[in-house]
């Protein structure tokens, strides 16, 4: 009963998620553009590869592309708001059981901190939450509420053109015993609109 | 009175040795002085004509001269870095235009000069400029090299910072991330994913190794242009 009860608040919060995610967002700018402060807004494409870990790993799924696209604002010298969506992908061939084309795909928000030293690359760390959805061929979940970390540097390579490695980690649910956790290794390109 | 006459005559005699005393000294430091211009000028001299030995006669002026305030722009015929060079080290250059004087004083375009390093220090960081510097110490005229004296006004100085270690890391996570989708694509398994991030990252190395840059550098074909603060007389 409680298990149900929690899963019922799981999917009405993962629901909601998005839709809640984008109002944050939108308020967050427009209290910054009020505010009067120096606003950057930027727009980044990424992408990278994914490295499955635990229960991925265990059901024999393997590294895959994982492809996204963000929006951020910053809002303070050293905090950048990020709002975007992405699709995780694994390989699974031989020996694999989550049947075939497992992917990961969602929504992510949260803060970015840009940690400003000498230099011109700028080194960040982020965290933020994740409704993910994971699906294959065999698998469907609903949109799953999770937890994604991330360490990665701006380099800059023109004059509003950035440069962006970066490693995450993300977690989330799949709505039963399997859990999606993986690393992902990613290449983004960076372009200051203001 | 015999004894009064003896003692005047022995303090005159005392007298007179100490005025002789005085007046040699006086000749040894007029002399050494005369040495050190003398030397000074068969410096200047020996790079004029090199007719004129170490003597401690004036040279004779020839009228020609360059007057002080003139701009002298020279080209720089060997490359000079803070990474290959070191203070004392001496460098070619050349004279672009030629300088006219006065008394018939003409320095020809394409006149050879030499160059000193005075100072070389690399950057160690970003906030740290690297630091090149240089002195144009002589120039040909007349057939020989003349010394100059003058304040560098401008210098094509290739200069960088040292990058950062952010930068640094942030080259080899590029090489590894565009290595690891690059095997990812190619073998579409972890270990392909994996040894491509392994040669992208070993790649980005080599990149942040070689272009982390640091030091200053005076390539070939770069001017220097030396303002004169002393007449060039020869």
């Amino acid at each position: 009963m409680n298990t149900q009860r929690t899963t019922l608040r799981n999917r009405t919060i993962a629901r909601w998620l998005p839709a809640s995610a984008i109002l944050a967002f939108s308020a967050l700018w427009i209290f910054a553009a009020e505010a009067q402060a120096q606003v950057g807004i930027g727009v980044e494409g990424r992408a990278g590869v994914t490295f499955p870990q635990g229960d991925l790993s265990d059901a024999g799924a393997e590294a895959g592309l994982s492809l996204g696209a963000e929006l951020q604002v910053n809002f303070q010298r050293n905090l950048t708001a990020y709002a975007g969506f992405h699709r995780h992908a694994f390989n699974c061939d031989d020996g694999c059981t989550l049947g075939d084309d497992p992917r990961s795909t969602g929504v992510a928000a949260g803060l970015k901190y840009i940690f400003h030293a000498p230099g011109d690359a700028l080194a960040w760390a982020r965290g933020g939450i994740v409704a993910n959805t994971f699906e294959s061929s065999t698998r469907s979940s609903d949109r799953e509420i999770g937890f994604e970390l991330g360490v990665g540097a701006d380099m800059p390579i023109g004059t509003r053109l950035y440069l962006v490695p970066n490693i995450g980690f993300i977690s989330h649910s799949t709505g039963n015993s399997l859990k999606a956790n993986f690393f992902t290794l990613g290449l983004g390109a960076h372009v200051h609109l203001r | 009175m015999h004894r009064l006459a003896l003692t005047l005559a022995f303090f005159t005699a005392l007298a007179a040795c100490g005025t002789d005393a005085e007046s040699r000294e006086d000749l040894e430091s007029q002399t050494l002085g005369a040495d050190t211009v003398a030397q000074t000028s068969t410096r200047a001299q020996t790079s004029t004509a090199g007719s004129v030995g170490p003597v401690r006669a004036a040279p004779p002026q020839s009228g020609r001269a360059i007057p002080a305030g003139a701009l002298l722009t020279f080209e720089v015929r060997e490359s000079v870095s803070t990474a290959s060079n070191g203070v004392g080290d001496t460098f070619s250059l050349v004279l672009v235009d030629a300088v006219v004087g006065s008394g018939g004083a003409v320095l020809p375009a394409g006149a050879s000069a030499r160059g000193l390093v005075t100072e070389v220090r690399a950057s160690t960081g970003p906030m740290d400029p690297s630091l090149l510097g240089l002195r144009v110490t002589s120039v040909e005229a007349a057939g020989s090299q003349q010394q100059i004296l003058g304040e560098t006004q401008s210098a094509d100085i290739d200069r960088s910072t040292r990058g950062s270690g952010t930068r640094s890391v942030a080259t080899v996570a590029t090489g590894a991330a565009a290595g690891a989708i690059i095997g990812q694509i190619i073998g579409r398994d972890t270990r392909s994913t994996v040894a491509g991030a392994s040669v992208g990252a070993a790649v980005g190395m080599g990149v942040a190794l070689t272009t982390r840059g640091g030091h200053a550098e005076l390539p070939v074909g770069s001017r220097i242009v030396v303002r004169l603060s002393r007449d060039l007389t020869y």
